[in-house]
């Protein structure tokens, strides 16, 4: 019974030692030198990431290994982190905010909670992916495709927009992920582009067009290679990584929306310095790394998504990013998701 | 305690303006009434299947009673989100059935009703076969044998003596499930019907901690009338029970012996084997993938037993003078100190993290935040759980008899000395299956780990959580697999603890 509570104590003051607990004497002496030189070096920087840590944290490990700056992260939800960092204000202890997407960083931008970033760094991205104010970045770039199985659809079958895919002639072909982030703010871009009405006619049509619900963009790629449903919206690296995954050839293939068209949307993950952050050094080192040549081209290896700066090019499989029209809307400006949720919800679509 | 409370109303009050806006929101009452539908029928449901496991287990001679009995309380083991999980994987298109027989199940298991009713049914019947079991063992046959003398058929036994003196246990049962079904979270995320807890999560992913915190409020409220609910039932608890039960056991005929069987297998199949099954179906489905074995899995094992194992010690250093108060001193202090401890069920995690979030944002103590520390998760889950430590040091210390505390005293022992010579290894094993419950309950606790971990903390209920999310299924397998695997054996230390007394 002893020794146990004696374990107890020690674990748990093993695990308590976040950040103020006082070390013993001892503790403090043995430890003394790594404490020093932890102090010389930059403290650990602290990610809010909306990105999933068992895609972004190889990333994150290359950072350190290259810099010896050590990362800590926090992982959640986009939308959810963005409101954390608003609830915590000037207490946030988040030096960096990793948007999966970027509509939330326009709230934080007007918040007036993230830093402006040095010129040369905002440089580095096509302004149409980083904030209006220079306060976040773009760090990578995902299209909005209609994934198809070529056996199922016939090349002049495919669609120059995604409103023809009310057509009658789909019915009982198509999958779509709703409860999906990326579909949402797909359809909140929509909205803007194409009004309120017009997106949920065009919901209630697919609808009726016995569209088939998958609960993310991976298992809509499955189900299209095996021929299940003929085709699907998607992000366009699913393909390629189910692929990869899969370890062979698949009957499935991307098609973009026309040039112009509301379907054609890319949207991007961003990543921005918090006002807050008392790290800001280390913090803006790693924004420009992330605009490397080294991370970029990690995005493009392992995620296949499109690299946004370093003059790295696409995945060699994909359309170019500087041939790709998409549509023009403010990319930190797709928060309002409430409307969304209503319009897919009147729907039937969630 | 009262904190999550607290910040709930001082959220919905601060967003004072929104306040009208809420109560009009489109799908409110829908909403709430959804969430009564599923906590009552999921009552029903776990009733119709607890109470015949628990009558046929304990009146007739069934062989391999024993590990009946323990497969008929092992769904305790597997939080809902892992069988929800399952169930998807198992009957969704594309899924376990699907690719066996070529067909699609024929009741759609997402987006409605009937998955998250199957699903929440069968994780939580156990709670109501425990209650029955129990009560059936002490209880006396000798009504009913009076009954048959005097002309009734065993059906009619049934039905007019023996379920009615079942009323209460069965009853209080339901009510816990009911309440597990309204906090729950995971199952309706994962299999998507829209109750209270669904909205509280989509809004909290989508940042609308306000919206979250009014549902949270509305939640705690209709919680509440349930615990009195429970409570009301509990005090009427009769006299029927009867302490040195005689045990008949009955031989059934082989007929009747086949039925019962066919029952017992296809429950335990449904509850227990097929969640296994497809588990395993999709972890064989996955092993060439290097992912399958996420790099973090140690890590995360160590992070959530670390984690289980400081609330359930905090929540057995504050269940002991809560249950000490509850049953051997009286007055107000006494009352208090009962009802406290029993809040826990009224705050489903989700609240609780929320709540937490919100205070301890700004909160310093000596200018120490505990925000982002793993004071936090801890915390919150010993408050979450607190009730079933003391319901367990209370069912222990019930039982000592204060008499032999007071012949220590009067043989010499001062009153510290008395407390843990005589009262302390009495109270052992009470202690012991508190701690295993709390222990347990917290390894699977999931919002509040999603909420409240640390930054660079990683939970095997996350890792399993943010899987089922991406729908990954094949690479769910291993972490679950291991979550169940330390479940289990805590729960062995509980059973043993329940088996060895009912053998008393």
């Amino acid at each position: 019974m002893k020794k146990l509570l004696i374990a107890a104590l020690a674990i748990f003051f093993a695990s308590c030692d976040n950040k103020t607990q006082t070390p013993s004497a001892e503790t403090a002496k043995e430890y003394a030198p790594v404490v020093k030189q932890n102090s010389e070096a930059e403290q650990a920087l602290l990610i809010y990431t909306g990105r999933k840590t068992m895609y972004a944290q190889p990333l994150f490990d290359l950072f350190t290994k290259e810099t010896g700056i050590k990362i800590t992260v926090k992982e959640g939800k986009t939308a959810q982190l963005a409101n954390t960092i608003l609830r915590e204000g000037d207490n946030s202890p988040a030096d960096l905010f990793f948007a999966q997407d970027s509509s939330n960083l326009g709230a934080l931008s007007s918040a007036n909670v993230l830093e402006v970033l040095p010129a040369e760094t905002v440089k580095k991205v096509d302004a149409r992916y980083t904030g209006p104010k220079g306060d976040w970045v773009g760090t990578s770039g995902r299209a909005r495709v209609l994934v198809y199985n070529k056996k199922m659809v016939k090349a002049e079958e495919l669609p120059k927009s995604i409103e023809d895919l009310a057509d009658p002639k789909w019915k009982g072909r198509l999958g779509w992920a709703p409860g999906n982030g990326s579909f949402q703010s797909h359809v909140t871009a929509m909205i803007k582009v194409l009004g309120k009405e017009k997106t949920a006619a065009w919901i209630k049509a697919l609808k009726a067009n016995e569209i088939q619900d998958f609960p993310k963009n991976t298992p809509i790629v499955k189900a299209v290679a095996e021929g299940k449903v003929a085709a699907g919206l998607v992000n366009h690296y699913y393909l390629y990584k189910v692929r990869l995954d899969m370890k062979e050839a698949l009957d499935a293939e991307n098609h973009f929306f026309a040039d112009g068209d509301a379907g054609m949307f890319i949207n991007v993950s961003g990543i921005a310095l918090l006002k807050s952050s008392k790290n800001k050094a280390a913090a803006q080192k790693f924004i420009d790394w992330i605009l490397s040549e080294k991370a970029q081209s990690f995005f493009k290896d392992s995620n296949f998504e499109y690299p946004l700066a370093a003059g790295v090019s696409a995945f060699s499989e994909l359309k170019p990013l500087d041939q790709i029209d998409p549509i023009k809307i403010d990319l930190g400006d797709l928060d309002k998701i409430e409307e969304t949720i209503q319009v897919l919800e009147e729907n039937g679509a969630l | 305690m009262l904190l999550p409370l607290y910040v709930s109303v001082k959220d919905v009050l601060d967003s004072k303006n929104e306040l009208n806006l809420l109560f009009a929101t489109r799908d409110l009452w829908p909403t709430i009434g959804r969430s009564l539908l599923l906590a009552s029928l999921t009552a029903i449901g776990g009733a119709l299947i607890a109470v015949p496991q628990a009558w046929f287990l304990a009146r007739y001679h069934i062989p391999g009673k024993k590990i009946i009995l323990i497969l008929c309380i092992l769904p305790l083991v597997f939080p809902s989100y892992i069988s929800a999980y399952s169930y998807l994987a198992a009957f969704d298109h594309m899924g376990f059935y699907q690719n066996l027989t070529g067909m699609a199940f024929p009741i759609p298991i997402r987006n409605g009703l009937f998955g998250t009713w199957m699903s929440m049914t069968l994780v939580n019947s156990p709670l109501i076969f425990l209650m029955t079991y129990a009560a059936l063992q002490r209880q006396s046959p000798s009504q009913e044998e009076s009954a048959r003398l005097l002309g009734f058929n065993p059906t009619q036994v049934f039905f007019k003596i023996s379920l009615p003196a079942l009323k209460i246990p069965i009853a209080s049962g339901m009510l816990l499930v009911a309440l597990y079904t309204l906090s729950d979270f995971g199952t309706p995320a994962i299999l998507r019907y829209k109750t209270m807890t669904y909205y509280i999560f989509r809004h909290l992913d989508r940042g609308s901690f306000d919206k979250a915190s009014f549902f949270s409020l509305l939640l705690i409220i209709i919680a509440f009338i349930f615990l009195q609910l429970e409570s009301w039932i509990n005090r009427s608890q009769g006299r029927i029970t009867d302490n040195k039960a005689r045990q008949i056991i009955k031989k059934a005929k082989p007929s009747k012996l086949l039925l019962i069987i066919i029952f017992y297998s296809s429950t335990i199949f449904m509850a227990c084997l097929l969640p296994l099954l497809t588990i395993l179906y999709w972890f064989s489905k996955g092993r060439n993938s290097e992912l399958v074995f996420p790099k973090n899995l140690f890590d995360s094992s160590f992070n959530s037993a670390t984690l289980a194992f400081l609330a359930a010690i905090i929540s057995i250093l504050f269940a002991v003078p809560c249950a000490w108060c509850a049953l051997r001193k009286k007055g107000l202090f006494a009352t208090f100190a009962d009802r406290i401890s029993f809040l826990g069920n009224m705050f489903p995690g989700l609240v609780i993290g929320l709540a937490f979030i919100s205070f301890f944002v700004s909160f310093k103590l000596f200018g120490y935040s505990f925000y982002q520390t793993l004071w936090l998760p801890v915390l919150g889950c010993a408050i979450r759980f607190l009730p079933q430590a003391v319901s367990s040091v209370k069912t222990s210390l019930a039982q000592i008899n204060p008499r032999l505390e007071e012949a220590s005293l009067m043989l010499g022992h001062d009153s510290v000395s008395t407390k843990l010579r005589i009262t302390a290894p009495l109270l052992r094993p009470g202690l012991l299956a508190g701690f295993a419950l709390v222990f347990i309950s917290t390894l699977k606790e999931l919002p509040i780990t999603l909420l409240l971990a640390q930054p660079g903390k990683f939970y095997l209920t996350q890792n399993i959580w943010n899987l089922i999310d991406e729908a990954e299924y094949s690479l769910v397998a291993a972490p679950a697999l291991l979550l169940l695997g330390i479940s289990s054996i805590s729960l062995y230390f509980i059973l043993n603890q329940k088996l060895t007394k009912s053998n008393d």
